[in-house]
């Protein structure tokens, strides 16, 4: 949207015409922005559709990370051209951006944007031999000794889903920036009346599918990558760290030639 | 004597067919698109359904395997909100055959494609450096099913394709059109960029590549 000035010419019977100018200021409408998905957690054998993959290695093993989150991003439109026969007619503008289609079948998860999250079966049960063998001795100042199943439980958790050092919080703070955000994004969005239907909404499409693409890749950004014990520990899983990005033990993982170590007697 | 004069002719002859081949040229095509400017007395509304957009955290983005050049405009010097035609080389970096979607209309690869399988895009973009890459413009998308022959140009190792596109200078954002228009006369550096996506549900696999910079001059649409 842009401010600038409206000039009319003005012109009454044998009167000399005259030209009449006025600043006119144009705000962009509120309201617009789209809030961002709660995360939800599902099984990693959900089926989340097309090219959506929730599944991770169980138990977590080396390299590899125990939990997983998954953006989808779906967009709708209305723009309106404006008829008539003023000075903007011919002009089209986005309405509203919607992030999910008309009338979502609630049995097809991708007619609605998600940010689903898992994490591996053995790390979120107690019961489970990966689980039971993170002995929980873990001590700092020596920087000796396994995390805790329920704290590697915890951080996996966070990891994925929490409200910091997250790839949710990082999800909804790219969401919430007013230059990706599809709503406010779209309302940025004019077409000349020169452009034509077809390829104005391809433009909208493009340009809001640029933001979305934004979205998610901001969303892939790893937390606490300023603490790189958090990836590059030996034997770790990520994740290792807090929310705070405090190292909080290793990992006791198996392999196919070594098996969990034992923990130490109480 | 007659058999040097006819090589003579056949091999620009052969060399024009070759390149003619690789050449997919869209100047044509976006003209039949226009002409939808009529004045309706009323407003009207514009229903667009967008594509789907799939980020799995922990997963790996590759370099696409394709060097994309910039190789022309059909002028030197321009004033902004113009048509403009380009031309931008695609080549095959890598060591094995790579398919390229190769066809810009959609709802033809759509009728030749079976329910489930997969449909490529390939998304080219123009920016000017000194508004940044945020902002692209002169979009346009090919698509292709490797399945279906029509629908993709299979580049060897080292193989070459060429796109010629129409667009105009004009940004879609109306605050980026402001923010070039006070930059103006200027020369401008432009760059294309291309990336392959998966349609309808881009999971953005590939890390996008970017062309080498072209100059023009830029004027303001009226002096």
């Amino acid at each position: 949207m842009q401010s600038g000035k409206v000039r009319v010419k003005v012109s009454n019977g044998n009167l000399p015409e005259m030209m009449v100018e006025k600043p006119v200021t144009v705000n962009s409408r509120s309201g617009l922005a789209l809030t961002s998905r709660a995360p939800e957690k599902k099984a990693p054998d959900f089926n989340c559709g097309p090219g959506c993959d929730l599944s991770v290695t169980n138990p977590p093993v080396d390299g590899e990370d125990a939990g997983k989150s998954v953006l989808f991003y779906t967009f709708r439109f209305d723009a309106v051209k404006l008829g008539g026969d003023g000075p903007n007619t011919g002009y089209k503008y986005v309405g509203r951006v919607y992030d999910e289609r008309a009338n979502p079948n609630p049995a097809n998860p991708q007619d609605k944007t998600f940010f689903y999250w898992t994490i591996a079966p053995d790390a979120d049960n107690p019961m489970s031999e990966f689980y039971k063998k993170q002995c929980g001795n873990y001590v700092e100042s020596t920087d000796q000794g396994f995390i805790s199943g329920a704290t590697f439980q915890a951080l996996a958790t966070n990891h994925e889903s929490g409200p910091t050092n997250s790839h949710y919080a990082s999800y909804k703070a790219s969401q919430d920036n007013p230059s990706n955000n599809l709503g406010t994004v779209g309302e940025t969005i004019v077409g000349a009346p020169s452009v034509g239907d077809r390829e104005y909404e391809d433009e909208v499409n493009r340009v809001l599918a640029d933001s979305a693409r934004r979205i998610g890749l901001e969303t892939k950004n790893e937390p606490c990558l300023t603490n790189l014990k958090c990836f590059f520990a030996p034997n770790g899983v990520s994740p290792g760290c807090d929310r705070d990005c405090r190292f909080r033990g290793y990992l006791n993982i198996k392999t196919a030639t070594k098996p969990y170590a034992d923990c130490p007697q109480q | 004597m007659w058999r040097t004069v006819v090589v003579f002719f056949l091999i620009p002859l052969l060399l024009s067919f070759s390149q003619d081949q690789d050449l997919l040229d869209l100047t044509k095509k976006k003209e039949e698109k226009k002409g939808e400017k009529s004045a309706e007395k009323t407003d009207v509304v514009i229903h667009g359904e967008g594509r789907g957009i799939i980020i799995s955290t922990h997963s790996k983005t590759v370099p696409l395997p394709l060097k994309v050049t910039l190789e022309s405009f059909d002028r030197s010097e321009y004033r902004w909100g113009e048509p403009f035609v380009y031309e931008v080389s695609i080549e095959n970096v890598s060591s094995v055959p790579f398919d390229i979607p190769w066809e810009p209309d959609l709802s033809k690869v759509k009728s030749q494609t079976r329910a489930g399988s997969a449909i490529t895009e390939l998304q080219l973009l123009l920016f000017v450096d000194q508004i940044g890459r945020e902002t692209l413009f002169g979009g346009l998308s090919l698509y292709g099913n490797s399945a279906v022959a029509t629908t993709i140009k299979k580049l060897q190792a080292g193989g070459k394709g060429k796109i010629r596109a129409p667009a105009s200078w004009r940004f879609g954002i109306s605050d980026v059109n402001q923010r070039m228009l006070n930059l103006l006369p200027a020369k401008l550096a432009l760059r294309a960029q291309a990336n392959l996506m998966d349609y309808p549900v881009d999971s953005a696999k590939y890390i996008p590549s970017l062309s080498n910079r072209l100059s023009i001059e830029m004027r303001k649409e009226q002096d």
